[in-house]
């Protein structure tokens, strides 16, 4: 802009991308914006910077600010990154609070700066809440529901009862309405113990109930009758279990978290 | 100087009939493809896993910590086998598979290396495949430092190992 007539003299247009990177044994999350500057018209200021000052107000601090003053450079992807972390007490989880957004300025013009402010995830944090990992902090997005696969071809017996659970209306397919894991082991015990009163596994067998013992919709838990249980090939039962144990951990999911429960690949 | 008790004592909740070995801060490990002693199979590192009579309960589980290997003693027992795991970096704790810490010794109680791990089990053709309200197995996990060397299996005379051996 000229700064006496006002005119438009140039210009230069963004695409902004945000994104929130999380680790699941990380208390540490990095807060970014990819700046990619195209399409210059006219004398724009190849010397228009941005500032990206991602500020935590509640229950987390700045742990390396972005680069200062990014120039913007033509068709090249600029990267501002914010390392943010968790300052939670042990143990406890919550949201984190963040006022993120990206300025650009002309330093050459009276213009009013161009601030971008994207909506960002909501960013649930806990320290030491993980069953089994006491020591560990992390972060999630709050509001994605991961999703447990069960794969036909690692355990056949597993897929075919959950397949068919699903299908006469036990919840936690993809779509409909998911499964809440469930920390308590006296409860899972009760849903476990109800669902496979009325099965007898055969040699090489387990009883298995779906949904999941360790879930708030299990048997006793859920106060509904959406649930069924049969036997199945040990092995089978067994490998699901480890399956399941490491998507809770690399999903970060607490007891309450939502999660749903695919039995669509091969 | 490692402080480690040399023998601790827990009851640990299991879950789809695993204990499993895994570092502090360590995903479970990866499940075996087979169980061909109907015990315990050791992960490449850093892990095994032990199975259980019941699918889920509590099971009472002690670790003891010695520094060569002691004589056999296999009478109270009804199944026993030896295998060697590595640790990386010194962690190997005993967990449920869905479960809490215990306050069991860590195994690999004198930081990273090579151990040699006796495990025990009684108990497990009690309600296989049962819900356990109160412990009634029992396993012995013993640990000392030593060379890779192979399996050895000291007894075996349970219907449940007898099981998973077959599959």
């Amino acid at each position: 802009m000229n700064v006496d007539t006002g005119a438009q003299i140039g210009s230069v247009e963004l695409i902004v991308w945000d994104d929130v990177l999380t680790a699941w044994s990380e208390g540490a999350f990095v807060y970014g914006h990819r700046v990619y500057a195209y399409n210059p018209q006219g004398a724009w200021n190849p010397r228009t910077y941005m500032v990206s000052t991602p500020t935590c107000l509640a229950r987390c601090v700045v742990g390396r600010p972005a680069p200062d003053k990014g120039v913007i450079q033509l068709n090249t992807i600029v990267v501002y990154d914010t390392y943010l972390q968790e300052n939670l007490p042990v143990p406890s989880r919550g949201v984190v609070s963040l006022d993120a957004e990206l300025v650009a300025v002309d330093p050459d013009s009276n213009d009013q700066n161009l601030t971008i402010d994207n909506p960002h995830p909501v960013i649930r944090c806990d320290d030491g809440m993980l069953k089994g990992h006491a020591t560990l902090a992390g972060c999630v997005m709050r509001d994605y529901k991961p999703t447990l696969v069960f794969r036909y071809s690692e355990m056949p017996d597993i897929v075919d009862h959950v397949k068919m659970s699903q299908a006469i209306g036990s919840p936690g397919e993809p779509g409909t309405s998911p499964l809440q894991r469930m920390y308590d082991d006296t409860d899972a015990a009760d849903n476990r113990e109800m669902a496979c009163e009325d099965v007898t596994p055969g040699p090489s067998q387990n009883c298995d109930e779906y949904p999941f013992a360790h879930s708030y919709q299990g048997a006793v838990t859920c106060g509904c009758d959406d649930w069924t249980a049969r036997a199945v090939n040990a092995t089978d039962n067994t490998r699901q279990g480890t399956v399941m144990s490491m998507f809770f951990q690399a999903y970060r999911v607490l007891d309450g978290d939502a999660f749903w429960v695919d039995t669509s690949s091969s | 100087m490692n402080d480690e008790i040399p023998l601790s004592h827990d009851t640990v909740w299991v879950s789809y009939h695993q204990l499993i070995l895994r570092g502090l801060e360590d995903p479970p490990p990866d499940h075996p493809d087979s169980f061909p002693n109907g015990l315990v199979a050791a992960a490449e590192t850093d892990g095994a896993t032990i199975l259980t009579g019941i699918s889920m309960g509590p099971v009472e589980v002690t670790a003891e910590l010695v520094n060569e290997a002691p004589p056999p003693a296999v009478d109270e027992w009804e199944e026993v086998v030896e295998l060697s795991v590595e640790s990386t970096h010194g962690s190997l704790h005993v967990f449920g598979l869905d479960g809490d810490l215990t306050d069991l010794s860590n195994l690999a109680w004198l930081g990273p290396g090579r151990y040699r791990l006796r495990v025990h089990a009684r108990g497990r053709d009690t309600d296989p495949d049962g819900t356990a309200r109160t412990p009634f197995e029992s396993y012995l996990i013993i640990s000392w430092p030593a060379d890779h060397s192979p399996e050895v299996v000291y007894k075996r005379t349970d219907r449940y190992g007898q099981m998973r051996r077959s599959l």
